[in-house]
């Protein structure tokens, strides 16, 4: 498997990508060369030079250690939000599936509801009610999100649950954690994480997106989204702001979604 | 007594809407018998409820009323795990039978885990004989499912089947998914292992032909019900239901394809 994994050059690459950016976001403060925070009004939209490397924005501020300081919301907090919605899908969709019944039916219902609404709309809805802040956007996601993963979950469950093979070990009496464990896990997480790898972008993008529009993240804390909305409040004087950011947030979630890719060729048994 | 089926009967609930549910009744009174060492050959149409039948035997799934026994114990009650080493299965979708991530060796040990405890060396011994038996080499230990033929994998389930040294084997459409010639080598493989060791078979199938060639006795099954039972094979052709009679007219042919069967045997 592992083997597999490393012959596949998107993988590989995809990989390295995103290893490095989590590596520099947790070294940020070893890394960064200047304070993200620290707004120096001379210097303002100052071009790339030895002490910015990629030059100041409107408050004078390093961009280069804005966008290194900003992978920590950005990347670790969609990340996180990722974890807890597969976490919360995987334990509710894995008790409705071995549920038969009035359980199985509530939690379907449930689901139904939950998605029923518009993702980005329910966002704003409970960002709505809830307040302005990343905690809450983040709440928000998941509370979207779950239901989606319970309900593939439970469909795997039941897929797997009806395959031969488990039917066979059920017959000769194979005990219940190696069905689990050897059967259903391992073919069961391998569709997750593909899922789940394509959702990343999605994760980040939203995120992105809701402290563009000022509801997440809140200044001065660095964020990518956050800092494309500042750099789009000088877009007619100053164009080449927007840049820094928008590579980010479009490298890092092309990652994801071709790492997705080719996972799912990896996984796939069939795959030599 | 081997297996006995008493009066059995199984619906499952199709929901139509959100709130309705319809009985689908299933299996309708079903009672038979399995001695040692006979293959009981069960045909009847698609949809007529074998494998149903076939899953309530082999115990993944519990009969609405009715018992069916292995050995004289219930096995829905509680002693009923101790006679899931006497009972094995083989199913016609021969690809969705073993796990796509699993190589040939751990699909086979899989049975052997559970009630040997056997060493690594000796578990990998035992299943290059039992692939030698169901006549494949110990070249294909290491491969996965999706790199052997139909015939092969079929094989490999065979193996895996007798590798409990189970009293009976539910064969559902074990051969139907295969060519014909290799259903024929299938066949010859399941009456060489039945007089090599001391097994029964349940062999369901649509497939007259497949019944003569390889079965002792016959039940006909349409619709959840047994409509004729036949003890001897050589009776066959006098079956006295109309449904019965119509299977075997629409088998006819069989005999040219029996035929076919015995010229690719020989060559
Ligand atoms: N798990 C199930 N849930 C609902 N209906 C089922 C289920 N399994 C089988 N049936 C129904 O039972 C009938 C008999 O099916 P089956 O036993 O597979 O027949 P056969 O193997 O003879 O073709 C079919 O009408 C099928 O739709
Ligand atoms: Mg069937």
């Amino acid at each position: 498997m592992t083997r597999k994994l490393l012959r596949n050059k998107v993988v590989l690459v995809t990989t390295s990508i995103i290893l490095i950016t989590i590596l520099i976001g947790a070294f940020a403060h070893q890394i960064a060369p200047n304070d993200p925070n620290e707004a120096s009004i001379i210097n303002k939209y100052s071009r790339s030079s030895d002490e910015f490397p990629l030059g100041t924005d409107h408050l004078g501020r390093c961009i280069l250690s804005r966008l290194i300081y900003g992978i920590r919301p950005t990347v670790f907090l969609s990340l996180f939000t990722m974890l807890c919605t597969i976490a919360l899908g995987t334990l509710i969709g894995v008790i409705s599936g071995y549920s038969i019944g009035i359980v199985d039916e509530v939690i379907m219902r449930i689901c139904d509801i939950m998605l029923s609404f518009p993702s980005q709309v329910m966002i704003l809805a409970v960002v709505g009610m809830l307040g302005v802040g990343i905690n809450n956007v983040i709440f928000a996601s998941i509370m979207i999100k779950w239901a989606w993963y319970a309900r593939m979950i439970r469909s795997m469950v039941i897929k797997y649950n009806n395959k031969n093979y488990i039917l066979y070990s059920k017959t000769i009496g194979t005990s219940r954690s190696f069905i689990i464990t050897r059967h259903m896990i391992p073919n069961i997480i391998s569709e997750v994480i593909v899922l789940a790898t394509l959702d990343m972008g999605w994760v980040i993008i939203s995120i992105s997106t809701l402290s563009f529009l000022g509801l997440g993240v809140q200044a001065p804390t660095a964020e990518w989204g956050a800092m494309l909305s500042e750099a789009k409040n000088v877009l007619s004087t100053n164009p080449s702001q927007m840049l820094a950011p928008g590579l980010a947030i479009l490298i890092i979630v092309s990652a994801f979604n071709l790492l997705g890719d080719g996972l799912r060729d990896v996984l796939d048994p069939r795959e030599v | 007594m081997l297996l006995q089926v008493e009066n059995v009967y199984k619906s499952y609930s199709k929901s139509c809407g959100i709130i309705k549910k319809e009985k689908l009744q299933v299996l309708k009174g079903v009672s038979f018998k399995l001695h040692r060492s006979e293959c009981l050959g069960i045909i009847g149409e698609s949809g007529s409820g074998k494998s149903t039948l076939g899953r309530l035997i082999i115990g993944v799934e519990k009969p609405d009323n009715g018992n069916i026994f292995i050995n004289n114990t219930n096995i829905n009650s509680s002693r009923g795990k101790s006679i899931k080493k006497d009972v094995s299965v083989v199913f016609q979708d021969y690809f969705s039978s073993v796990n796509p991530r699993f190589k040939i060796i751990d699909i086979i040990s899989e049975p052997i885990r559970v009630y040997e405890k056997l060493s690594k060396k000796d578990t990998t011994l035992k299943i290059i004989n039992l692939l030698e038996r169901v006549g494949l080499s110990k070249k294909f230990l290491s491969r996965y499912p999706h790199e052997l033929s139909g015939g092969q994998l079929q094989r490999v389930c065979i193996a895996r089947a007798i590798a409990t040294k189970p009293k009976f084997i539910v064969l559902d459409e074990a051969i139907s998914s295969l060519d014909v010639s290799i259903q024929v080598q299938i066949l010859d493989l399941l009456k060489e292992l039945k007089n090599d060791i001391d097994i029964s078979y349940i062999f369901i199938t649509h497939d007259l032909t497949a019944v003569t060639y390889i079965c002792d006795r016959v039940i006909f099954f349409h619709d959840g019900n047994i409509v004729e039972q036949v003890d001897n094979i050589e009776d066959l052709k006098n079956v006295k239901n109309d449904y019965s009679k119509n299977l075997l007219q629409a088998a006819t042919q069989m005999n040219v394809r029996e035929a076919i069967y015995e010229n690719q045997r020989v060559s």
